[in-house]
């Protein structure tokens, strides 16, 4: 089986190391996409021995993403595991999706209940949890966690336009309109002090685009 | 003075500041003959119609509205949502172009960097971020 993991990564050269060192424990295909890294994050990649692509200036993780997956399904990938780069998803969590891929189209990491996860996240995602369950008929328990896999096929259909935060939420709106067979799997989440997710606005603009893309498209 | 006439002093000043910042513009090379003519015709009327507001009587007339300045009020509105939306356009067309470019680039590289001699051409299958 052709198995890559994509990692975005933009200024991570603090985390990037040990992610990558516990990724390679479990699979050898690994891209990460430096996301116009200030730092020496593409060093510590290539360093690490993976495929480094780099883009010049910030596109965002949604456009860098899709570098990264459009390369490894350029070099015959067959399943694609997607994990940031900030060392916020546990590696020994591979082993899980790869065996979940092989049965289902799609696995999304759900992260557990957090205590270190601020109150006003967690309610923000919930109303995004239950926005995107209501209007496109899905169970989808954790629609922001970017720890994700899918099979190449899915992959094309999935593909998403956003450049930003957005992708996660059109990654399922596609999953939900092309309905492919997913499954969720729980995962650890390791909260590092600095916070680089989705604001408070990001998810009022979250909500506004799931309710259009069920409008328009 | 009454107050049209500080209106009327103020759409001058505007129009002559914007006709100067647009030969500026010009002076630069940012844009065109062709730009500057559109834009010193646009600023040359703002002046006409702000020293001799009843140049518009014959369109505001049929309209109905009660004052000109209200008039000018619609008007730029109007002119302002249209910009707006130009603008808007513009921006996600240039945010694509960026995009595409970018990605471009780091595949090419990357291909560079896999096989030095002649490059493996993977960038061939790069995919455009059309929506």
């Amino acid at each position: 089986m052709n198995e890559w993991v994509v990692i975005p990564a933009h200024n991570e050269s603090q985390n990037l190391g040990s992610v990558l060192t516990e990724v390679k424990k479990h699979l050898f295909n690994i891209i990460v996409v430096d996301d116009g890294s200030k730092d020496e994050t593409s060093t510590i990649a290539q360093r690490e021995g993976a495929s480094v692509l780099r883009h010049k200036v910030n596109l965002g993780k949604g456009s860098a993403l899709k570098t990264g997956c459009d390369y490894a399904l350029a070099q015959g990938a067959e399943k694609i595991i997607v994990i940031d780069g900030d060392g916020q998803h546990d590696p020994q969590e591979i082993p899980r999706i790869l065996e979940g891929l092989n049965n289902y189209q799609v696995v999304l990491g759900c992260r557990q209940g957090s205590k270190n996860m601020p109150l006003v996240f967690r309610l923000g995602n919930s109303f995004i949890n239950r926005t995107i369950n209501l209007l496109y008929g899905v169970n989808i328990k954790d629609s922001q966690c970017g720890y994700r896999g899918f099979t190449s096929s899915a992959y094309k259909k999935i593909r998403w336009n956003a450049s930003d935060y957005f992708l996660e939420t059109e990654m399922i709106t596609k999953l939900a309109k092309n309905k492919l067979s997913y499954s969720q799997i729980d995962i650890k989440t390791i909260y590092n002090d600095r916070y680089k997710g989705t604001t408070i606005l990001d998810g009022v603009k979250i909500v506004l685009k799931i309710i259009g893309w069920r409008l328009w498209r | 003075m009454n107050t049209t006439f500080w209106i009327q002093f103020l759409g001058i000043i505007f129009g002559l500041a914007m006709m100067y910042f647009t030969f500026v513009k010009f002076k630069r090379r940012e844009i065109s003959n062709n730009e500057l003519l559109f834009w010193f015709l646009g600023w040359i009327v703002l002046v006409v119609i702000a020293i001799v507001p009843s140049a518009l009587d014959f369109i505001i007339g049929p309209l109905n509205f009660y004052r000109r300045l209200d008039f000018f009020v619609v008007l730029g509105f109007f002119v302002l949502l249209g910009m707006g939306f130009y603008n808007y356009s513009l921006t996600k067309k240039n945010e694509r172009k960026l995009d595409k470019f970018v990605r471009q680039e780091a595949w090419a590289n990357l291909s560079k960097a896999n096989s030095p001699e002649n490059g493996d051409g993977t960038s061939k299958n790069f995919k455009d971020n059309k929506p």
